[in-house]
């Protein structure tokens, strides 16, 4: 068991020296010269004698192999470097947008569970019905929508017309979170309902389920014993590969409902060129990405035996 | 049969290139055309879906529109494919130490959540539809990289590879006449059903004003435009997400017949 974590975290280490370096790396040649940018954000302009010496103080003249390695090391002790337009040491100010786009993202992936599960498990054991034909439809439809275009329908009938929900966040309350939620969990689970469906209805004609139906166990008792404990493996890979959407597409969804998370902050600081804050962004989103799916690597090794039992040998 | 149900999608998608790339020349009314009696005026006959703050008829804006909506996703589809393809043809068939270098980078990009590093470098760019463009094409490469690589893994022993190899055909000669012909399938499918999905980022960063900004003519930015709209004027700020709606649709129905023809 602790083998089998320490082999999935060390597995890690490289991938997050990429990520990191990846980011610095399209931050750095896609990026202004940091110093204008800084001093353009408060409104000031310098003279070129005074940007060079404000370089040589920064140590934006170095070679960019040096610059990256000096902010590596500053990452690794929690130092991501002081925003342009606040002023503000970037690790914290990023930590405390944090809670509001994880709660985001959690709410809108339980959501989807809870929409897309019953109804793709229903399509799949009714499967050709009306009522799965029904669903294969809306589930295309909530496919070819943009979500920033659901999210302004959504406004439109819940908050404008109907007043039942606030168009702009008013803080973290429930209320608040409700628009946001739904917007991102409609384009998911229009997605779910036609993974579930297909895994379920492959699942059901798997000799297991014949030789089940065939001692005669009730067919509930098959799909929620048997058929949705085997497929949880593939929906968990499902769901932490999605998470990764979750997090782009929170962004837009943060900005338009100004709900107070990280996505909105980037959006903000990309407008505002705030290098540190969207390198840190890109950064932060990529940590918690790679840590969901190791989460997910090791929670296989509580659902599928062949794990444990084989001591870790079947396990690549 | 397996044919025949890809006529009906093909047909569509053609006739929306086709509409798409004169678009501007096809709509009803002028949209540079102004006037102010008319203003604001919702959906009826025949203003199909109403009119602008200025008076100008939002079909024919949505219509304009539609070219360089539809164009730009293209050429993010075509972009990813064509460096991920020759990428993975080149790891899948040389191997080697190139091919472990760039498949761990390809590693490393696919662990970005996508749309992240798209949304941090399109606003970087700072050349609007070209550097979106450029964003998301090289955030979804990758996955191209990895399914080229692994389909010319699985035909590179094959015996008519052997056979073109002793019939004296050199690297080039194999890869665009024995291996690409021979993968291409999987790759259509992939990269048609991927449109529908670089339209609505294309537009998604358009509407985040990272990508086309007004006055270019996109759907996108036109729904960012008029956003504070919504309340009194609706159909001003649906209209155009309609219209991404249709499309994209177009574009699945097609990228889903594609895939049962080819049975990927």
């Amino acid at each position: 068991m602790f083998k089998y974590i320490l082999k999935r975290l060390l597995s890690l280490i490289p991938i997050l020296i990429g990520i990191s370096f990846i980011s610095f790396a399209l931050i750095y040649f896609t990026g202004g010269d940091a110093v204008a940018v800084r001093y353009e954000a408060i409104g000031g302009v310098l003279s070129p004698e005074l940007i060079n010496q404000k370089r040589e103080e920064l140590g934006l003249n170095r070679p960019f192999i040096i610059q990256y390695l000096s902010w590596l090391l500053g990452v690794i002790q929690g130092d991501m470097g002081i925003s342009y337009v606040s002023g503000k040491p970037v690790f914290g100010y990023i930590f405390s947008k944090l809670p509001n786009t994880l709660l985001l993202s959690v709410s809108s992936l339980l959501t989807t569970l809870i929409i897309s599960l019953p109804l793709g498990i229903l399509s799949a054991v009714k499967k050709n019905s009306v009522f799965d034909n029904i669903i294969k439809a809306l589930s295309f439809v909530g496919n070819s929508l943009p979500n920033f275009f659901v999210a302004l329908v959504l406004s439109y009938i819940f908050a404008l017309q109907l007043k039942l929900l606030p168009v702009i966040s008013q803080g973290t309350s429930i209320k608040s979170l409700i628009l946001p939620t739904l917007t991102l969990a409609l384009a998911m689970s229009a997605k779910y309902i036609r993974q579930i469906r297909a895994l379920i209805v492959s699942e059901l004609s798997k000799p297991y389920v014949t030789g089940a139906r065939a001692r005669g166990i009730k067919e509930n008792t098959i799909i929620f014993f048997n058929v949705l404990r085997l497929t949880s493996l593939t929906l968990i890979t499902l769901m932490s590969l999605s998470f990764g959407s979750l997090l782009g597409g929170s962004s837009i969804v943060e900005s338009i409902f100004m709900w107070d998370g990280i996505g909105k902050l980037a959006i903000e600081s990309i407008n505002l060129r705030d290098y540190p804050v969207i390198l840190a962004y890109v950064l932060w989103m990529a940590f918690i990405y790679v840590f969901i799916n190791l989460m997910s690597d090791i929670s296989y090794y509580f659902l599928d035996p062949r794990l444990r039992i084989g001591g870790g040998k079947y396990a690549n | 049969m397996r044919t025949k149900k890809l006529i009906f999608p093909s047909f569509l998608v053609i006739a929306l290139l086709i509409f798409a790339f004169f678009s501007p020349m096809l709509t009803p009314f002028d949209i540079t055309e102004q006037n102010l009696m008319t203003a604001k005026s919702p959906p009826s006959f025949p203003h199909i879906m109403g009119t602008d703050i200025y008076g100008r008829d939002m079909f024919s804006r949505v219509i304009a529109a539609s070219r360089i909506s539809i164009f730009s996703a293209l050429a993010v589809v075509l972009l990813m494919a064509v460096i991920g393809v020759v990428i993975g043809i080149f790891c899948g068939y040389l191997g080697g130490i190139a091919d472990t270098l760039l498949m761990r980078l390809s590693d490393i990009f696919l662990a970005f959540p996508g749309l992240v590093l798209a949304i941090a470098t399109a606003g970087l760019f700072k050349n609007g539809i070209f550097g979106a463009i450029i964003a998301l094409a090289s955030v979804g490469w990758p996955r191209y990289a990895r399914l080229s690589r692994g389909l010319v893994l699985s035909v590179k022993t094959s015996t008519y590879i052997n056979a073109a190899k002793i019939s004296g055909s050199n690297t080039i000669q194999i890869v665009f006449t024995e291996i690409l012909p021979n993968i291409i399938g999987p790759i259509v499918v992939t990269s048609s059903l991927d449109i529908g999905t670089s339209l609505m980022e294309m537009a998604a960063l358009s509407f985040l004003g990272l990508g086309a900004t007004p006055p270019t003519p996109e759907w996108g930015s036109m729904i960012s435009e008029s956003r504070s709209l919504l309340q009194l004027t609706p159909w001003i700020t649906l209209s155009p997400g309609i219209a991404i709606f249709i499309t994209v649709s177009i574009f699945n129905i097609f990228g889903e017949s594609l895939r049962d023809y080819f049975n990927v």
